[in-house]
């Protein structure tokens, strides 16, 4: 692990999740503080990589995504450029959607070229080529419940084939009604997640003290009771908020995360270590 | 500049495949177009569009239905990639597979770009009191994921089960994926594919970026205009070279970024370039040994242009290139798919089709694109797909007949 960013659930940073776990775990700090305040990260962030000028016609999730992006990079010292994409979100951009489906439920069926050319799935993950340059292989994947633990396992299959870091990124956004009806309201939340390489040379000299690995492994989930109906339960970031929060603490984590009908990825994380300055 | 594509863990085999599109259902039906010069493009019929435009439907949907098990995940593109599962033996080839290595070891990964976004423009036309209502209340169905979960359902697979939407390369990064998930043991068997289906987002999205031709799409053709919609599924089995004496390889992937613009490609076709050179170099290939490229060639002026001048950038030596948008449309999140299907289709006959409606070719491209079908020299082809978002896959594929194992 080399880097992690984090724009949600009250959090406006990674750093601020992690001075809220020290807080509450009284090891370091004083007691509340980095307490998560929701009203901080209810509106997207306005990333200081993105000219004025074009902020205005950036979608909140690739906002989002250039945010904690330029967060897990910074934190590593790496060129958001350098590295290699992979990104997930569960819905994508529920506010296009809505539009869209609205103005072609209407007589004109006269979409905005703008929006349309923003409603594809790889849209913030176009935003951030664009904006850092990088040429770089992008995936952006989708698995529904399973979003984060999917793209998991392709920033670690990816890992062991890459000659410069892995990039996760984890982008959800408010699902507006009546799609609400659906899939419930979510939230706005973003996370990114910097995987070094396989190669140790590679990443020597920045080498996090927090290592992750997976394996796939079978596993029996419960079937679902409706299989048309079986709403929404784990958007991307919500998904990933255990891994995050274990590295936050320097905690452990040995855990399953489905990955299709039967089966899971076994995600093992291990405690920060003691003599460890790296921040990750 | 250095190259930057992933290189893919290839050869990889591919013991099975089918598709359907406008030319019809089935590997039978797409040869027989393909030899025939018979296109699929129609007057524009799409219920409730209007649009003056030509589109590729798949006519055998009309009357496909879910079976009553599965009516819960009712949309047109699961709807199309039922269809196309039934054919040529392909979900029983996959169920053997499953059968043999355990389900839990077989995997899914679906390229798509309109997953059942045809569904929820229903749904919307359809609310109650400002809500979404039965039968459209579909959590499964209204999101990038629902066709990969139905095809794992259909095919009662339990391995790993993903979906790749990068607009329209999605189904050719798909095969790369595969056979990095192969590579690393995360499955014993995977079937990868794409499934787009028509529907309005589409038909007028594209129309707003006036992109879309008034008449059957001519790529590569000096009036060219833009692109024919189409929809497809296509479906393909991979696994370990050497588990399987499949007659066709995966031979290399490539995949790379622009960093240009969301819906324009680079100008001079940097990232396409790279993406043929990955492909290449991942197949330990040179140029010379490609005896067809099934291009992009969607018709548009844009892409056009800047994937011949790409072309010659890495073909140094004209090669025989096509487009067959022509024929099918372009079917988007289906067309990496589609392209893979129709080399490894023309791999096999020795055949390469030709570009549908190219009749006044456009003047100073460096190599002459194929009009007709011919003959296919060597044992290697390549197929491109590019997509909004500058995000580029390129693929090779190889007749085994030369090679150990080579039995059945």
């Amino acid at each position: 692990m080399l880097g992690a960013g984090l724009y949600a659930h009250g959090h406006v940073s990674f750093e601020a999740l992690r001075a809220h776990a020290a807080g509450t775990a009284g090891t370091a700090g004083a007691a509340g503080t980095g307490s998560p305040d929701p009203s901080l990260t209810a509106v997207a962030p306005r990333p200081a990589l993105v000219p004025a000028r074009e902020l205005r016609r950036l979608p909140d999730p690739a906002r989002l995504g250039v945010e904690v992006v330029v967060q897990a990079c910074a934190m590593a010292g790496i060129d958001p450029g350098d590295v290699v994409p992979v990104f997930t979100s569960t819905l994508g951009d529920s506010a296009i959607t809505d539009y869209m489906c609205r103005t072609l439920a209407g007589p004109q069926k006269l979409l905005s070229p703008l929006r349309f050319q923003n409603s594809v799935h790889n849209a913030p993950a176009g935003s951030l080529s664009i904006l850092t340059g990088n040429e770089h292989p992008c995936s952006f994947v989708a698995a529904f419940d399973d979003s984060f633990a999917l793209a998991l396992l392709e920033a670690l299959v990816l890992c062991a084939t890459q000659a410069c870091p892995v990039l996760l990124v984890c982008t959800d956004v408010p699902v507006p009604a009546p799609l609400s009806d659906v899939h419930g309201g979510g939230a706005l939340a973003g996370c990114a997640l910097l995987l070094g390489t396989a190669d140790a040379d590679a990443d020597a000299g920045r080498s996090g003290t927090v290592t992750l690995s997976g394996s796939v492994r079978p596993h029996v989930a419960a079937p679902e009771a409706t299989p048309g109906g079986a709403p929404l339960q784990r958007p991307a970031t919500v998904q990933a908020r255990p891994v995050l929060d274990a590295l936050a603490a320097g905690r452990a984590l040995d855990t399953a995360l489905p990955v299709g009908p039967g089966s899971a990825l076994q995600v093992r994380l291990s405690a920060r270590r003691a003599t460890g300055s790296v921040p990750a | 500049m250095s190259d930057r594509s992933i290189p893919s863990p290839c050869p990889v085999a591919v013991p099975a495949w089918t598709l359907a599109s406008a030319l019809g259902a089935g590997r039978a039906a797409h040869r027989a177009a393909l030899a025939a010069e018979r296109g699929g493009l129609r007057r524009n019929d799409y219920p409730g569009s209007g649009l003056d435009t030509w589109i590729g439907r798949v006519e055998a949907l009309d009357a496909h239905r879910l079976p009553e098990a599965f009516a819960a995940l009712d949309s047109r593109n699961n709807r199309l990639a039922d269809l196309a599962l039934g054919l040529d033996g392909f979900g029983d080839a996959v169920r053997a597979v499953a059968q043999a290595v355990g389900a839990h070891r077989v995997g899914v990964l679906i390229g798509t770009s309109t997953a059942s976004i045809g569904r929820t423009e229903s749904a919307y036309a359809a609310l109650h009191d400002g809500h979404i209502v039965a039968p459209f209340d579909q959590p499964r169905v209204h999101n990038p994921h629902s066709v990969a979960h139905y095809t794992a359902a259909r095919l009662g697979l339990a391995g790993p089960c993903m979906s790749v939407s990068t607009a329209c390369s999605s189904s050719g990064k798909v095969f790369a994926a595969g056979a990095r998930w192969l590579a690393a043991g995360v499955v014993d068997a995977v079937v990868v594919g794409g499934v787009d289906s028509l529907c309005l987002s589409i038909l007028h999205g594209f129309a707003s970026l006036e992109l879309v031709s008034r008449r059957p799409c001519r790529p590569f053709d000096a009036r060219r205009d833009g692109i024919s919609i189409g929809e497809a599924a296509g479906f393909a089995l991979l696994r370990r070279a050497e588990e399987s004496d499949s007659a066709v390889l995966l031979a290399g992937a490539g995949e790379s970024s622009d960093a240009w613009h969301m819906a324009q490609p680079h100008p001079e076709g940097r990232g396409a370039a790279q993406a043929m050179r990955g492909a290449l170099d991942a197949a330990g290939l040179p140029p010379s040994s490609i005896g067809y490229v099934n291009l992009h060639g969607t018709a548009t002026p844009a892409n056009d242009a800047v994937e011949a001048a790409a072309l010659a950038q890495v073909f140094t030596e004209p090669v025989p290139a096509s487009s067959t948008k022509g024929f099918t449309g372009h079917t988007l999140g289906a067309a990496g798919a589609v392209g893979a299907i129709t080399v490894i289709e023309a791999l096999l006959a020795r055949r390469a089709p030709g570009t549908l409606h190219l009749d006044e070719p456009e003047p100073g491209l460096a190599f002459p694109i194929l009009q007709g079908a011919t003959d296919l020299h060597g044992d290697h082809a390549m197929s491109n797909s590019f997509g909004f978002g500058g995000n580029n896959c390129s693929l090779v594929f190889a007749r085994r007949d030369a090679g150990p194992g080579s039995g059945a």
